[in-house]
């Protein structure tokens, strides 16, 4: 809703009283379905006479005049809600008719969209597989149908580095010994922004800038004395030189002459009262928070093109951040210097040689880690040690799926752990010997791939209880890329009341009969039974019942199981799932979910290479940066 | 916004600023800033008898404070809302003692609320007024001034007194440290200091250089930093889509934001250089008596910025500063003063300014009188001005953290009355003091209660969160338990 309410700020017609929250809010308690139900259900009116009253109120409610669309010349509404109003029509035909019946109001589109979005948003309706505002979905593009034979480009936000990100950066271009002071924002990912590559989950909040600042004093201030001198007389060339190297690593690219002039000045201005390292190191707090560092940023205004070429070194940023989580390495920067990045066939030849390295499979791990809603999440059930050795196995099972044909499978079914002295007691299992690095592998009976791994089970559980709200949500959103409206305003506080005592299977059965509940939870809480199993540490309680149901895909996905094991040789026997884990690499990668329109063609190549390959996650991981919207950039239209 | 830094530079000093730091979030408990207390004084009182309107703010339906109407308080205007005036303190112990003449009890007692010696045997035990020796100008008081008792009570630096043209308070000494003679009655004196160099190389210069970490060198200088962050934003904007640029703005806009919250930290004293106000006398020239009057001005400004300094960085918490002009000429730059019409400046019939006030009788000779007293309220405008400007890190400015007491030791000094003595206090003292206050505690036929210097002080004390009684409290009616109105 405060997406919306933005887009309509944007336009300058929102009204002048309102704040875009206080528009978000309007549009929440407008789309509610208690007002629809009261309406169209208690009061007998019909849903085109509610749904002409709803765009008419929304009009006199936040439009300044009373009037959204003033502009005779304006055809349609903005892209992004034009892609609404598709997307929730293809998806209110099999999905969302019960509780939204919206749909011929969709068809309404004349000349005033914000009458036709009004009536494309009242399907953020409760308990239903819907669309989250502003997220068109893309149903799974598997064949041929659709015609990818043009120019692909994507458009990418401009996004703030994340925090390990920056902290890779600076380590690369500074010193390995360097780490990011605590108070360093972290990202702060959610259902709607669920990976720290997301802008979103980096706003510019005041924390934020604060934290940027003193980590860039406490870094300047530790590599200072490393800046080295300058013979006399020759101070602002010597100046001049440094920071020019400083910021082509930060940067990721040589920076202007306007820069370092910018850059040499603040040298020249400190230099007085500082000493000669001193002031680069101050020209340095200064380089460390400026956007060229903390951004992720590829210039290119609408210049009357569909797509423009990255720079070669744009790539090499793109390629760095995404395999090494950092700078470029010495061969990727040479294979930017030397345009060797600009076909897809050295793209892929490069991202396969960085996803081979302890880098660049650890980047690669933090995908997974990401997947599994590990960011910025601290388990209450581990202590620190067992923490940092289940993030320790967490990798070896993704080196291992790596290694593996189909590594998709062996993601989601793999019975394989890894284990130290501290996992060994953790998983109560006896002794072993280990490898030079103090770790063996074992045969772990539940285990379901990282499906049942203790971070995952952790991350969806109130403690050691188990929520099969949260599990049935990761598997639905996830892996199978189902879009779960926010629950409603007051819904925890009007749950459905399942008695004292009630198991989760009741409680769930309450929500299943509640018109406010019932949309999204008969879409999660069947899939999370089958996670009862195991505990919030990812120990196993054999004693329950596991028995679950999968629906809503239509595939071989759907039907019942029986625990968490077989729920995973369902979700790798189906094509849905591997398109859908293709797609959230996708999103990981480029930091944003994508387009419905402009990205489908991206969603579909990415996912026909990893299916075709049988599931490989090599090739899967390493396919994007082949696929031509890597290398173009989608220009954005000039202020 | 109104920082430290610029203060320094306007109050004439060269200050190398420590660190920045950001000023609390709204969940962070703010830094402890301490409470300070400042006594200003000038001499002679107000002629609150002759000129009581000219001074005496009106009363308002909500007892707020109006001063633009009241010449001699007007220049007040701007600190209106941060000021209590109080009209009904008297100095109630004259009736107790045998003076030597109209000065010397009432400025030996104003401050103390405390009988002379010469009041007692040497047992202590009091003398009938008949009895009593005619008070001295060395006569000491038998009991510590309230500067004194409270800095003892806070458990700080013993208050360092400044002045203005005389060292020694004409025919008084206001000053006693909670400390005895060797008498055993007699608390002891403490002088003035009237050398404003002096008291910059004595109480500032010399105090130990902070020692800085480079860190804390760099955080100094985090506005300059800021400023050049967001002149990187800046150059972007242009070379980015829409949406990019808001997100670059709202960036930009934060770390503006951020810069709105640097406070620096209270200045190191050893950091602090002197610079000399326009005016200030050079080589040679006396710095009090009859001839430093050219520079009374220069000089007031200056040791007005040294007890400034002294508090914001630390070297004292209480300070007075007297203005005292007993036997000098009565401000002959004021016959030059293009406040005063030029039919006026001839008319000044005395040697001296105490000389000066005695012929307050005569109407025409208070326009050059009014402008005397305005120098003081000027003056007194002057220190608010400074201590506002300073903003402390738990983010209040110097004056809201403290607690200003401008008196004299007469109401009317024409008259050597010590009744109805001028007060005005200003400041916020972190809260505790209710201010834009007229407060009117003068007797009335139907009053019973005399408001004393000993409840002024009592007040004070207990705004400083000491509940205790003040001064001399032998007889009945020195004190009241305080005044009221006061606490917030």
């Amino acid at each position: 809703m405060r997406l919306l309410a933005g887009e309509l700020a944007a336009t300058g017609r929102l009204r002048s009283t309102l704040s875009i929250k206080m528009a978000a809010d309007i549009l929440s308690t407008m789309n509610s379905p208690e007002l629809y139900l009261m309406l169209v259900e208690q009061r007998g009116w019909s849903q085109q006479q509610w749904s002409r009253w709803v765009g008419d109120a929304w009009v006199r409610l936040l439009s300044e005049r009373g009037v959204v669309c003033d502009d005779p010349k304006r055809s349609g509404p903005p892209r992004r809600w034009q892609g609404l109003m598709g997307a929730t029509s293809r998806h209110h035909s099999h999905s969302c008719a019960r509780s939204c019946a919206l749909l011929p109001l969709c068809l309404a589109w004349s000349h005033c969209f914000v009458r036709g979005a009004a009536l494309l948003l009242m399907c953020a309706c409760s308990g239903v597989i819907s669309t989250p505002p502003g997220v068109p979905p893309i149903t799974p593009v598997r064949s041929a149908e659709l015609d990818c034979s043009g120019q692909q480009a994507m458009r990418v936000p401009t996004q703030r580095l994340s925090a390990s990100q920056y902290e890779r950066v600076v380590r690369d271009a500074l010193g390995d010994q360097l780490r990011l002071s605590p108070s360093y924002p972290s990202a702060k990912v959610s259902t709607a922004s669920p990976y720290s590559t997301f802008p979103e989950a980096n706003p510019p909040a005041d924390f934020a800038v604060k934290g940027i600042a003193e980590t860039a004093e406490v870094l300047a201030d530790a590599v200072t004395d490393g800046l080295g001198g300058c013979d006399a007389g020759g101070e602002l060339g010597c100046a001049r030189a440094t920071l020019t190297g400083l910021a082509t690593k930060l940067y990721r690219r040589p920076p202007t002459a306007e820069e370092v002039e910018r850059l040499t000045a603040v040298f020249s201005s400190m230099r007085g009262e500082f000493t000669y390292t001193e002031a680069l190191g101050l020209a340095l707090t200064v380089m460390l928070q400026q956007p060229q560092t903390l951004y992720m940023i590829e210039h290119s205004l609408d210049a009357g093109t569909f797509a423009l070429p990255l720079e070669d070194w744009q790539l090499a940023q793109r390629m760095a951040l995404l395999y090494l989580g950092g700078l470029p390495d010495a061969q990727l920067h040479r294979a930017a210097v030397d345009g060797g990045l600009t076909s897809a066939a050295a793209r892929k030849a490069e991202a396969s040689r960085l996803v081979s390295t302890p880098r660049g499979r650890a980047a690669m791990t933090r995908f997974i880690f990401e997947l599994l809603g590990q960011e910025g999440f601290v388990a209450g059930q581990f202590s620190p040690t067992v923490q940092a050795a289940l993030n320790q196995e967490l990798a070896k099972l993704v080196d291992d799926a790596l290694a593996q044909p189909d590594g998709l499978t062996a993601l989601l079914t793999s019975k394989k752990g890894f284990v130290n002295d501290t996992l060994e007691t953790f998983y109560s299992i006896g002794r072993g010997p280990k490898d030079a690095q103090g770790w063996r592998e074992v045969q772990l009976d539940a285990r379901a791939g990282i499906l049942t791994h203790p971070l995952l089970m952790a991350r969806t559980a109130h403690g050691l209880e188990p929520s099969v709200i949260f599990r049935g949500k990761f598997v639905r959103t996830m892996l199978l890329c189902g879009e779960l409206a926010a629950p409603p305003p007051g819904a925890t506080a009007q749950q459905p009341d399942a008695g004292l005592g009630a198991g989760p299977r009741a409680a769930s059965e309450a929500r299943g009969q509640a018109a406010l509940c019932a949309g999204c939870h008969t879409q999660m809480d069947p899939i999370g039974f089958g996670f009862l199993q195991y505990d919030g540490a990812g120990a196993l309680r054999p004693a329950e019942d596991a028995h679950g149901t999968l629906a809503g895909s239509g595939d071989a996905t759907d039907g019942t199981f029986n625990g968490a094991r077989e729920l995973g040789q369902k979700l790798a026997a189906s094509e849905d799932v591997a398109r859908c884990f293709s797609r959230q690499w996708l999103r990981y990668a480029f930091g944003k979910r994508e387009d419905a329109k402009a990205d489908v063609c991206a969603v579909k190549l990415l996912g026909d290479r990893f299916v075709k390959s049988g599931r490989n996650l090599e090739v899967l991981f390493t396919s994007v940066a082949e696929l031509e919207a890597f290398a173009l950039r989608r220009p954005e239209p000039a202020p | 916004m109104n920082s430290r830094r610029l203060f320094l530079k306007g109050a004439g000093a060269t200050l190398a600023l420590p660190y920045l730091t950001w000023s609390s979030g709204a969940a962070a408990a703010p830094p402890a800033v301490p409470k300070r207390l400042v006594i200003f004084i000038n001499g002679q009182g107000n002629l609150n008898n002759s000129l009581c309107d000219l001074w005496t703010p009106p009363a308002m339906p909500d007892g707020s404070l109006e001063l633009s109407g009241r010449p001699m308080l007007n220049m007040l205007t701007p600190h209106q809302k941060k000021m209590v005036v109080v009209r009904g303190v008297d100095n109630a112990l004259m009736g107790y003692y045998r003076p030597a003449n109209g000065h010397v009890g009432q400025g030996h007692t104003y401050l103390s609320a405390s009988l002379p010696r010469t009041a007692v045997d040497d047992a202590g035990n009091y003398l009938a007024y008949d009895s009593q020796p005619p008070m001295a100008y060395s006569t000491c008081c038998m009991g510590p001034s309230i500067d004194h008792f409270l800095a003892a009570k806070l458990g700080v630096d013993e208050p360092v007194h400044l002045a203005v043209n005389e060292p020694y308070g004409g025919e008084y000494h206001p000053f006693y440290k909670v400390t005895k003679d060797p008498d055993g009655l007699s608390n002891t004196q403490v002088n003035m200091v009237v050398d404003p160099t002096a008291v910059f190389n004595q109480y500032i210069a010399s105090r130990p250089l902070p020692q800085l970490s480079r860190r804390e060198r760099f955080a100094a200088k985090r506005t300059n930093v800021l400023d050049a962050v967001r002149d990187s934003f800046n150059a972007l904007y242009s070379k980015v889509g829409r949406e990019d640029r808001l997100r670059l703005q709202q960036h930009a806009q934060r770390i503006s934001e951020l810069q709105a919250t640097l406070v620096p930290p209270a200045p190191q004293c050893g950091l602090l250089q002197q610079n000399n106000p326009a005016g200030y006398p050079t080589g040679d020239q006396p710095l009090w008596g009859g001839a430093s009057l050219p520079y009374e001005r220069a000089l007031s400004t200056a040791q007005i910025n040294n007890l400034v300094q002294m508090l914001t960085c630390g070297a004292r918490d209480v300070m007075t500063l007297t203005h005292d002009n007993y036997d000098s000429p009565p401000m002959p730059w004021l016959a030059t003063d293009t406040d005063v019409p030029e039919a006026e400046r001839q008319n000044f019939p005395c040697a001296s300014w105490h000389g000066f006030v005695h012929r307050s009788g005569s109407a025409a000779n208070h326009p050059v009188l009014i402008n005397g007293f305005r120098f003081y309220g000027k003056q007194f405008k002057y220190l608010l001005d400074q201590m506002d400007a300073v903003i402390e890190p738990n983010g209040q400015s110097l004056l809201d953290n403290s607690l200003v007491l401008w008196i004299s030791e007469f109401g009317d000094g024409g008259a050597h009355s010590t009744d109805n003595l001028p007060v005005v206090l200003a400041g916020g003292l972190q809260g505790a003091l209710k201010t834009n206050r007229f407060i009117d505690l003068a007797q009335t036929p139907l009053q019973k209660i005399r408001y004393t210097t000993g409840d002024l002080h009592t007040s004070i004390l207990k705004l400083f969160g000491f509940n205790e009684t003040f001064g001399f409290t032998g007889f009945q009616g020195l004190n009241n338990g305080g005044l009221p109105g006061l606490a917030a």
